[in-house]
């Protein structure tokens, strides 16, 4: 077995792990109302870190980060006006897309 | 017959498993241009199933770092489903106790999304139908951008990552449409991870779980205690 198949066990079993206990956890009362506050609030800040710098720094190879921040404008606009994820998706692709082209 | 809560888990996964198609084809390029062998590509998208982590993994295995290191990078960028799995495990009506663990597989931040906004309960053929058929949607993917992604021209290639940033951002939205404090919240945890991205060794890994710790613990103070929920999606607070 290849060490990169070596690495994606190690990384299913820790992903794993982390989605099934919740399944198995009937009582949570016992959890601090602080720590409830935490976990209601970790959703927005995780997603913030996700998209920065994640979205600039996937377009780096192409020399033009900042188009991503188009993408995620077009993404939010499109989200506000639909409910359907497909869209935002399908506009972000092709903003992004647009502004790659500009000579 | 199709059952109507299979119609409707089709349905509502629909967007994602275009979203995930799209995303996937990016991350299939990404991972044959880095080396991965086709199945080694396809294992990541098999048996881990989870959009920013792979693509971190990737970033991580071009620098060479190793495996123990790249599997806590995972654990840690992933530690948000401990939330998400508590909130998405308490809208099934299990009937079966095996359901548990199998349910649990399929749970990405967009599963915990269209999950957690139906009113009430989901059944387990529900989640079932939309965790597999994201799941189908998100290797198909993988498969496709291994195999073809040479045709597809380099900068549509480069344009299709931000599918994956698109869908974070449609889930961002009803947050930041909140106020002032989810987003300075989402905002700063984001400038954080740059700074430490940039300034520092600590590797994306720490990085994030640094960033999203430091981002909640601002929100926690800027937030108002009455109402943390948003309208759009029952938030963890009151499915807890």
């Amino acid at each position: 077995m290849s060490q990169v198949l070596w690495i994606v066990l190690a990384c299913a079993l820790a992903n794993y792990l982390i989605r099934s206990v919740p399944f198995f956890m009937k009582d949570w009362n016992g959890v601090p109302r602080s720590l409830r506050r935490f976990l209601t609030i970790m959703p927005t800040a995780a997603l913030g870190a996700l998209i920065i710098p994640g979205s600039f720094e996937s377009l780096s190879s192409t020399g033009r980060p900042w188009a991503a921040l188009g993408g995620l404008i077009a993404a939010a606009l499109a989200a506000h006006k639909s409910k359907n994820l497909i869209i935002p998706v399908a506009a972000a692709v092709l903003v992004t897309w647009a502004l790659l082209q500009f000579p | 017959m199709i059952r109507p809560d299979v119609k409707k888990g089709f349905i509502d996964a629909l967007p994602v498993i275009l979203g995930y198609f799209s995303a996937s084809i990016a991350f299939g390029m990404l991972a044959r241009s880095g080396g991965l062998t086709l199945w080694e590509s396809q294992a990541f998208s098999l048996f881990t199933f989870t959009g920013a982590a792979q693509f971190m993994a990737l970033n991580l295995l071009a620098v060479g770092a190793s495996a123990p290191q790249i599997a806590l990078s995972y654990a840690l960028l992933n530690m948000r489903y401990l939330l998400m799995s508590a909130a998405v495990a308490k809208k099934i009506n299990f009937t079966h106790f095996f359901q548990r663990p199998l349910l649990a597989f399929g749970v990405t931040d967009e599963i915990f999304a269209i999950t957690t906004g139906n009113p009430g309960h989901v059944t387990p053929a529900y989640q079932a139908v939309a965790e597999a058929s994201s799941w189908l949607g998100w290797n198909a993917g993988t498969l496709c951008g291994w195999l073809f992604g040479s045709l597809v021209p380099p900068g549509l290639g480069a344009a299709m990552i931000s599918s994956l940033y698109a869908l974070f951002m449609a889930l961002l939205l009803p947050d930041l449409k909140k106020g002032w404090p989810w987003i300075i919240t989402a905002a700063s945890a984001g400038i954080l991870n740059t700074i430490l991205g940039i300034g520092t060794s600590l590797g994306s890994g720490w990085s994030f779980v640094i960033a999203m710790i430091g981002g909640t613990l601002l929100g926690m103070l800027l937030i108002p205690e009455d109402k943390p929920c948003a309208q759009e999606r029952p938030c963890a607070e009151e499915i807890l």
